[in-house]
């Protein structure tokens, strides 16, 4: 018995003297931090052109390229110019870095959107121009700007824990006419902002497609709502006067959106509003729950989703896993909207605070960047920078796919707060 | 658990002071008395070598008492609470003991329950100025409900063949806080310490040498009893370094902490009839690691301590009833705070977290040296008639933080005067001190390159623990005590002991007064 014992003593001594070895050496190692000289190679795809052209870059579109590399662990951005081999060379410290470029460049009078983003990128130690590989190259596939965007967006809710006021301004920010029919709002997967992001099967690529939670579909036969410039659609989680329903703790929400042009009513009897209509589900990726759709106060994230077509829920011949839907690998296997980014027409990611930008979930494609109000509850909204004004007085907003840039936080929210215009068809049209 | 804690403690007070008591001292001993024997006990008190504690000759003693401490004011760190008060219970004693063939077995148990009110800045350590630059912190004033279990022992065996002695420090202690708003962790703490040594004698001379391991956790997850509020923190990394976030929103308040420490010193002693002189050296190294997940860890950065520690003390008897006592130390530590670069790997077979790279990007540097002088004319008893003092202190503390380069540093000297005269009549003594001190900051600098410098936590708590340290400040003094000598067969005293300390800060320097401070502690006990 005492040898079993003195066995089992020098056994414990012996592990924990090796796990106290292991973790002074592993600190011994650690050295004095030091600036790095980074080069990051800018690559731009062919691409196809509004006449459906596959065509390559100009060459002045790398003229005054710039790529920006953040690190938001520790609120750092450095901007450098992009040589004319495309190469940018950085000074910075260590780290989880989110390199992007975005430019505008304009051919044949039509926009494109030169937005590309490699999220999450480990850049620890010197990387020279012949050591560019794969890790260290940014891919820019130019795509032709649409004119369809969220122009606010009212997510935290307001003081006194009130989150019934959701609601989701769509814009029209172009120069012609945008016909709404089988337009998707669409929550995207993971609802919670997080840094540990799911991992989906190796066939879709990488920035090929997101995934959805749930959609809800503007359905049409393809003109029956049009959009003109200047012209916006909101869409609410309940419409209703929201100043005057108070929240279990009493307060009361900030904003009237009862006459919202839909809402987005999931089966709660006591919380149908008869004068607006409803915008069906056509995916719900999990338990649907019926009480209302909230979405994350603490910032979710969002698509224009356009799939060219009226879905259904429930529909086995459309949603199709590997097709239409797709599963974690290594989850439970439920399935999320598989959406490709061509189709996505504007996404909006959404994070608890600006410090959260590690936790990105949608591709850098549609959104390089993220907004936030900064907390929970906080009565705040997001809503579009307005960058000029159209003849008629209606506001033209900067819409470069990068949410960090391209939006402002607003003390209250507001619908049609920059003149924005109401659709004819509108049931609260005057 | 806590009753097992304290059954065992309940056994090492009654060991200690069972086998106190069985000895026979000269006199009743008393507070006064045992604060000379631990002046006189050169190696017991000034070194962490417990068989040195052999040559010391320190006789037997027995303590105990039951206290009660209070602090208040405004001029403090910020973290510090702004009104406390604390209870607690201590015992220690021991000696040479005849019966154990003469070994020296020396013990300890200490409870203190304190309840601090209105900190701030502080979401994860039960003690945030323990050097710990990896925290939670939040903006809500808070009180804290601490408890704190220490015992410990000091064991040696005699003289092996009038040459060789053996000896083991042990130490156990187990705290507990709870902070008392949202968001609140409880935090567990539990460090145990293991120091065995030797002495080699050979006549006057002595050499000692000691190694010491300890192990540290510490644990608290913050969370919000109001589930439907977030609270805004700053997950701490340096000063005036962090990043933001909020409980209940996704990010993980919890902060797991695992430090190991291994160390160790070498003495030297001289001794005469007249003169003893200790010369001592020890060296710490610790590593701590905090991570914010039990399944999922990520570190959130590890602390790398090295602490050398140089002493020179010697007690010099001019006569039969006067003594001088004089302590000089030197004291490096340097506490490097080394964050990770990690990515996670959501690959369904790892699912982890990844170390990629990790380097130094702070440093906390304290450099100290000062000696103390005493004067004590004894009374021809155990205690001392009068004891008089001066301590002299020169201080460097050095803070950086690499990349963004921010920089503080200050120096300053702080000299302490004190006196206590021991007055016995018959079987009643009173002892009565008075102390002061002042700080005199020589130097101080501090430069950000950070991108923090309006937030809340940098200008409230940084900016002010700056001017704490680097304002003038004075602090007066005093204490009283009374004891009752010879009850329970003339070997017990019984003693009630009442301090007070003010210290004031001077604005001179700031430009703003950071108001005062109070201290007050009141004990009753026994000594035997």
């Amino acid at each position: 018995m005492k040898r079993y014992i003195r066995n089992i003593a020098a056994l414990a001594v012996a592990l924990t003297a090796s796990a106290c070895a292991e973790m002074m050496t592993d600190a011994d190692e650690a050295e004095v931090i030091r600036y790095i000289e980074v080069a990051y190679k800018v690559d731009i795809h062919d691409f196809t052109d509004a006449d459906g052209n596959s065509v390559s870059a100009p060459a002045e579109w790398f003229d005054e390229l710039e790529v920006k590399f953040n690190n938001f662990a520790e609120l750092t951005e450095t901007v450098v110019p992009v040589d004319a081999q495309g190469i940018a060379r950085a000074r910075i410290t260590p780290g989880i870095y989110n390199v992007t470029v975005r430019k505008t460049e304009k051919l044949d009078g039509k926009s494109y959107i030169l937005n590309a983003l490699n999220q999450n990128v480990p850049l620890i130690d010197d990387v020279s121009a012949d050591q560019i590989g794969d890790a260290t190259t940014i891919s820019v596939r130019p795509i032709l700007g649409s004119p369809l965007c969220f122009r606010e967006i009212y997510y935290a809710g307001a003081p006194g824990n009130y989150f019934r006021g959701q609601f989701y301004e769509i814009y029209n920010n172009g120069d012609e006419v945008v016909y709404l029919d089988h337009l998707c709002l669409t929550q995207l997967h993971p609802a919670y902002a997080t840094a540990t992001l799911p991992k989906w099967p190796d066939e879709d690529g990488v920035d090929k497609y997101a995934y959805g939670v749930t959609l809800w579909q503007i359905q049409g036969d393809g003109d029956d709502w049009p959009l003109l410039p200047g012209e916006s659609v909101v869409i609410s989680q309940e419409a209703a006067d929201h100043t005057k329903i108070a929240s279990f703790s009493g307060s009361f929400g900030l904003i009237d959106n009862s006459k919202s042009e839909w809402e987005c009513w999931a089966g709660n009897p006591q919380r149908v509003n008869e004068e607006v209509p409803d915008l069906p589900y056509v995916f719900w990726s999990g338990t649907i729950i019926k009480l209302q759709w909230l979405t994350a106060v603490s910032g979710s994230a969002f698509c224009l989703y356009q799939p060219g077509r009226n879905l259904e829920f429930g529909d086995d011949d459309y949603w199709k896993v590997g097709v239409t839907t797709q599963c974690v690998v290594g989850g439970s296997g439920q399935q999320f909207a598989r959406m490709p980014v061509g189709d996505i027409l504007d996404a909006v990611e959404l994070i608890p605070t600006m410090s959260d930008l590690n936790m990105k979930r949608i591709p850098g494609i549609i959104d390089s960047g993220a907004a936030s109000v900064g907390g929970t509850y906080l009565g705040k909204s997001i809503c579009r920078k307005v960058v000029a004004t159209r003849d008629d007085g209606t506001p033209i907003y900067q819409d470069t796919n990068n949410s960090t840039d391209d939006f402002e936080v607003m003390d209250r929210p507001a619908i049609r707060r920059n003149g924005e215009k109401r659709p004819s068809w509108s049931p609260w049209a005057e | 658990m806590r009753n097992i804690k304290l059954t065992i403690a309940s056994l090492a007070v009654t060991a200690i002071v069972s086998g106190a008591a069985a000895q026979e001292p000269a006199e009743a001993s008393t507070p006064a008395g045992i604060e000379r024997k631990k002046m006189e006990s050169l190696w017991f008190t000034h070194t962490d070598n417990a068989a040195g504690a052999q040559l010391d000759a320190m006789g037997r003693y027995s303590r105990l008492g039951i206290k009660y401490d209070k602090t208040k004011g405004g001029y403090k760190r910020a973290q510090e609470g702004v009104n406390n008060d604390s209870y607690g219970f201590s015992t220690d004693g021991g000696g040479t003991f005849d019966n154990l063939g003469g070994a020296f077995l020396w013990g300890y148990f200490d409870y203190t329950h304190d309840k601090i009110r209105d900190a701030r800045f502080n979401a994860s350590l039960i003690d945030p100025l323990r050097g710990m630059p990896y925290y939670i912190a939040d903006r809500n004033l808070s009180d804290w409900i601490n408890q704190d279990y220490s015992l410990g022992l000091k064991a040696a065996t005699p003289a092996l063949w009038d040459r060789l002695i053996f000896g083991i420090g042990l130490d156990y202690t187990n705290a507990q806080g709870a902070k008392q708003m949202d968001p609140r962790p409880k935090v567990l703490m539990s460090k145990f310490a293991v120091t065995p040594s030797v002495v080699v004698t050979a006549g006057r001379h002595a050499v000692g040498a000691d190694f010491a391991y300890s192990s540290r956790r510490e644990d608290g997850l913050s969370m919000n009893s109001v589930i439907i509020v977030n609270q805004p923190v700053w997950e701490m990394l340096g000063t005036g370094f962090f990043t933001e976030g909020e409980i209940g929103a996704g990010m993980s308040g919890l902060r797991d902490y695992n430090a190991n420490s291994l160390g160790g010193g070498v003495q030297y002693s001289f001794s005469t009839d007249k003169i003893k002189v200790l010369l001592s050296g020890e060296y710490t190294h610790t590593v701590e690691d905090a991570g914010n997940h039990y399944t999922t860890p990520k570190t959130v950065g590890t602390t790398k301590e090295n602490i050398w520690v140089g002493k020179l003390d010697l007690l010099w008897s001019l006569d039969d009833n006067n003594a001088l006592s004089f302590d000089a130390e030197y004291y490096d530590r340097s506490l490097d705070g080394i964050e990770y670069v990690q990515i996670f790997d959501n690959t369904y077979e790892v699912s982890q977290w990844v170390v990629l790279s990790k380097n130094i990007r702070s440093n906390w540097s304290t450099r100290r040296a000062g000696f103390s002088l005493d004067y004590m004319n004894k009374d021809g008893g155990d205690a001392y008639r009068w004891l008089a003092g001066v301590d002299l202190r020169y201080e460097k503390f050095s803070d950086i933080y690499y990349i963004p380069r921010s920089t503080q540093n200050v120096d300053d000297i702080r000299i302490e005067l004190r006196a206590k005269k021991n007055f016995r009549f018959g079987d009643n003594s009173i002892l009565l001190g008075a102390r002061g001190s002042y700080k005199n900051v020589l130097d101080s600098d501090r430069a950000y390159g950070g991108n923090n410098s309006s937030s809340e936590i940098y200008t409230e708590m940084v900016l002010h623990d700056y001017d704490y340290m680097r304002c003038d400040s004075y602090s007066l003094g005093g204490e009283l005590t009374y004891t009752r000598h010879g009850i329970f067969n003339g070997r017990t005293s019984i003693f009630a002991k009442a301090s007070a300390d003010c210290l004031k800060a001077c604005d001179s320097k700031i430009g703003r007064d950071l108001g005062r401070r109070g201290f007050l502690a009141v004990e009753v006990g026994l000594a035997f």
